[in-house]
């Protein structure tokens, strides 16, 4: 048995439906203003408003993920190291500001658990390669994608919204689901599945 | 194009638990594909609504002292990387081995990524076909220059394929072209051609 141990367990057990609807409001209090301004006036008071936000939040999702207290906590000052470095790079066209520096915490992770295995390799971020231009008419579907998702995200049923959650933060999530839950892995994936079935149709008519 | 990656691993693969060789062909494919390109948008998205509502955790008192006196630092500029001509983009900064041939007119290229995932470039001569092996877990194709036959359906430029569990298949390539793939897999096995399998997953 590995690190992750229990996880899948205790990070189910921590989430009610209540919860999960009670937070469901409003999508970006500013956040994205907040990163134009480090980035185009290395703006420390804005980012120090960005940290106090995100930084416990990353810590949170990296301990649910099967880190240990001190390499969350290093994981998310490296994270918001690269919000820093990289808001130049952010483009609120592209993504909102929890879902951009969601993705950089990702990566990070993805890096750190490679490190740990398998020290001498390196992969490139495959996602740096599909860098594109954005269409003017995408502006607008941004801000309302991130709307829809959580909207969407609300009607899932408390068991879908679980394999959602589990499937984002947990490593190896699906078999993990399966040892712990005892849900089988055809169950959890034919859940995730569904679930992202509701989102995409609650997209459709978007660009 | 018509063959995409299903939505389970999509969501794999914007939430970071696919394993990095699998997340390789996803990207090869998302590079030709807007549709998944989107799709992969949203899931990401669902991330980002997922982090902002997670409770906060306590924090180090002075972790907001010390992200801003390494803001000051200077940053190590990136290693250039050595490009491969003729991938997509993708791939393009990969470390792969030297091309091996495998006989039956295909030769094999794998991916240096330390993973338990095996992965590499497999290019088939035109009209030949793959022998016929089962696999179990999971592997993913997607198809870089070409085209191939699996049983009524046609695989081109761009498509993924996504094998999961106990599947028996004989690929057979088009006669028009050879034709290269990226591929990662959890285990195939081959039945008839002893060795086959070892001389193309252990290298
Ligand atoms: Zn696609």
């Amino acid at each position: 048995m590995n690190a992750f141990g229990t996880l899948a367990g205790r990070w189910l057990a921590s989430s009610s439906p209540g919860a999960w609807a009670q937070v469901m409001t409003t999508p970006d209090p500013g956040f994205a203003a907040l990163i134009l301004a480090v980035a185009e006036h290395a703006d420390r008071e804005a980012f120090s408003i960005l940290f106090r936000h995100f930084a416990p939040r990353l810590k949170t999702m990296l301990m649910r993920g099967g880190a240990s207290g001190q390499a969350a906590e290093e994981l998310a000052q490296e994270t918001m190291l690269l919000v820093w470095r990289k808001a130049g790079q952010f483009d609120p066209e592209k993504a909102g500001a929890s879902t951009w520096i969601f993705t950089i915490a990702r990566n990070l992770r993805i890096d750190a658990f490679r490190r740990e295995r398998h020290p001498d390799t390196l992969l490139p971020d495959p996602s740096e390669a599909l860098e594109e231009p954005v269409r003017a008419d995408q502006v607008l579907a941004t801000a309302e994608r991130d709307v829809r998702v959580r909207a969407a995200m609300e009607t899932l049923s408390p068991e879908q919204a679980d394999v959602v959650r589990a499937a984002y933060f947990l490593d190896q999530p699906h078999a993990e689901i399966e040892k712990q839950l005892g849900i089988p892995l055809g169950t959890v994936k034919s859940r995730l599945r569904l679930a992202m079935t509701k989102l995409r149709a609650a997209l459709e008519d978007l660009a | 194009m018509r063959h995409h990656p299903t939505e389970t691993t999509l969501a794999a693969y914007a939430g970071g638990a696919l394993p990095e060789p699998m997340g390789l062909v996803v990207a090869t494919h998302l590079f030709g594909c807007p549709a998944c390109r989107r799709l992969t948008a949203m899931a990401e998205a669902v991330g980002g609504t997922l982090l902002e509502d997670l409770p906060p955790a306590a924090i180090d008192d002075d972790a907001l002292a010390l992200v801003l006196a390494r803001t000051e630092r200077p940053v190590a500029p990136a290693k250039p990387s050595r490009l491969q001509g003729g991938l997509p983009p993708p791939l393009n900064a990969c470390s792969f081995g030297p091309w091996r041939r495998l006989g039956l007119g295909l030769r094999w290229r794998a991916l240096n990524s330390g993973s338990h995932v095996q992965a590499g470039l497999l290019e088939g001569a035109p009209g030949k076909s793959l022998p016929r092996h089962s696999h179990a877990g999971m592997e993913l194709t997607c198809v870089i220059a070409g085209s191939f036959r699996d049983g009524h359906e046609r695989y081109v430029a761009g498509d993924l394929v996504e094998i999961e569990g106990e599947h028996r298949h004989q690929p057979i390539i088009d006669a028009s072209g050879p034709c290269l793939c990226i591929i990662a897999t959890e285990g195939v096995k081959f039945s008839g051609l002893l060795g086959f399998a070892q001389r193309l997953l252990t290298d």
